[in-house]
């Protein structure tokens, strides 16, 4: 953690940048926030060492100019959701330099966290681990580094062991759901949705729900203005929206004040996505979400039928 | 740049926390307040857009005094000064039940524990209650 703070002073001291977009542990309470880190004080106070339940990737989109140069220091799923709007054209990764930060398995007490098979940030430019050392992963990483003179290892990917049991707790997580019928499988989702207060959260603290128009909002009429639950749309629409793009962050679910599982269902659509276009959130600038590139023909050639 | 600046939901007596969100000195955004002990990092569809009432054109910034079907901009003394001449006209030709206040989830505990000693004491009626139970 020295060594990460380290960095982001050297970044503002040099002025590679404004500001490095980091969470920072408040000295009063202990609670993690979000800061846009300009000073050393503020370098000092990064904390990494509990889940952040907001996404410091939608706030660079939202809230930092596209000419902008600044820094972002995330957890894996933080940067995934940073590749995935950079796709969608709203951010500019030239300007954004990303650190990230290995996590700890099941280092989070979260179900999203958890099913996380993604420990490492390996699409970051520089990557810290929980052993203490930094590689630098890209071509903006290594000028990085050499400007610190920082000692960096080898490039390293979330090991196959830490993903095999990702895999089974995610079964695990399932299991219950998978014995159900469909019908009883709706159901047990629409109860869920008939909770929802529609306060938008999920939907506001999404990074991959980008959209400056967005359907949901009253004018559209999928959602009728006033009255409680929504129609039980408000979350298939979300859904399809975003599931095949979905970095299982869990901003979701740590911000639904009614306690909606929605990660899991998220989660869970976009693994069977992932499986069947081979697509994975988050992890490759190039490979492009797939619902949104996906012709009928390959829908017929992958065997999907369309009624 | 950007700065966010803890504070406690305006719109109801929960008092959930929440982040503003401070762009080149302008509010621009709402965050919720991750570990604050009531809100515990969750808001209401009220609490997410806390911050739009805050520069929006149509927010009223000065006292207004309703005169010849209009409205017309007046001081705080003055607004003031009209709002205790109405009220003691009303209490000497009604009495002073004819008068009740409501008061607000709003504001700080004190600010009501002084509106209803204002009614209780200087106005003599019991004819106080608040928003949140309307």
């Amino acid at each position: 953690m020295e060594e990460l703070r380290h960095l982001v002073k050297e970044m503002l001291k040099k002025g590679i940048v404004q500001g490095v977009l980091a969470p920072v542990r408040e000295s009063g309470n202990g609670n993690v926030s979000p800061c846009f880190v300009t000073t050393e004080r503020d370098a000092d106070r990064i904390a990494l060492d509990s889940y952040y339940p907001f996404s410091l990737a939608k706030l660079v989109s939202k809230q930092v100019g596209k000419d902008t140069k600044v820094g972002m220091v995330g957890t894996t799923c933080d940067v995934q959701a940073l590749i995935e709007l950079a796709k969608r054209e709203q951010v500019v990764l030239d300007k954004v330099l990303v650190i990230g930060v290995e996590c700890e398995e099941e280092g989070f007490p979260y179900p999203w966290c958890r099913r996380c098979e993604h420990l490492v940030p390996s699409m970051a430019d520089v990557a810290f681990y929980q052993d203490g050392t930094v590689s630098a992963n890209t071509e903006k990483g290594k000028e990085l580094l050499s400007l610190m003179n920082a000692s960096a290892r080898e490039k390293r990917e979330t090991p196959p062991e830490a993903k095999e049991r990702a895999l089974q707790r995610q079964e695990e997580d399932w299991a219950k759901l998978a014995r159900l019928e469909p019908k009883e499988r709706l159901d047990y989702w629409l109860s869920y949705f008939d909770r929802c207060i529609k306060c938008y959260g999920c939907r506001n603290s999404c990074p991959i729900c980008f959209c400056k128009d967005c359907y949901l909002e009253p004018h559209k009429l999928i959602v009728k203005p006033g009255g409680n639950p929504p129609d039980k749309m408000f979350h298939l629409v979300r859904l399809m929206h975003v599931g095949d793009s979905c970095v299982n962050c869990g901003r979701c679910e740590a911000s639904c004040p009614m306690s909606i599982p929605i990660s899991r269902l998220y989660h869970a659509l976009n693994k069977e996505l992932s499986a069947l276009f081979g697509y994975e959130p988050g992890l490759d600038l190039s490979s492009l979400p797939p619902l949104g590139m996906i012709t009928e023909e390959d829908m017929k050639n992958l065997g999907v039928e369309l009624d | 740049m950007i700065r966010f600046v803890p504070t406690i939901c305006p719109y109801c007596g929960v008092g959930c926390g929440l982040l503003l969100v401070v762009k080149d000195g302008r509010v621009v955004d709402t965050q919720p307040m991750a570990g604050h002990p009531v809100s515990e990092g969750k808001l209401c569809i009220k609490g997410w857009n806390a911050h739009q009432f805050i520069h929006h054109p149509e927010r009223l910034t000065r006292p207004l005094i309703r005169e010849n079907g209009g409205f017309r901009e007046s001081s705080w003394e003055e607004a003031i000064g009209l709002v205790a001449k109405r009220l003691e006209e009303t209490k000497g030709k009604s009495g002073p039940d004819s008068i009740a206040f409501l008061s607000s989830a709003r504001c700080t505990n004190e600010e009501n524990y002084l509106l209803q000693k204002l009614v209780r004491a200087v106005i003599g009626t019991n004819n106080i209650d608040h928003c949140a139970r309307l």
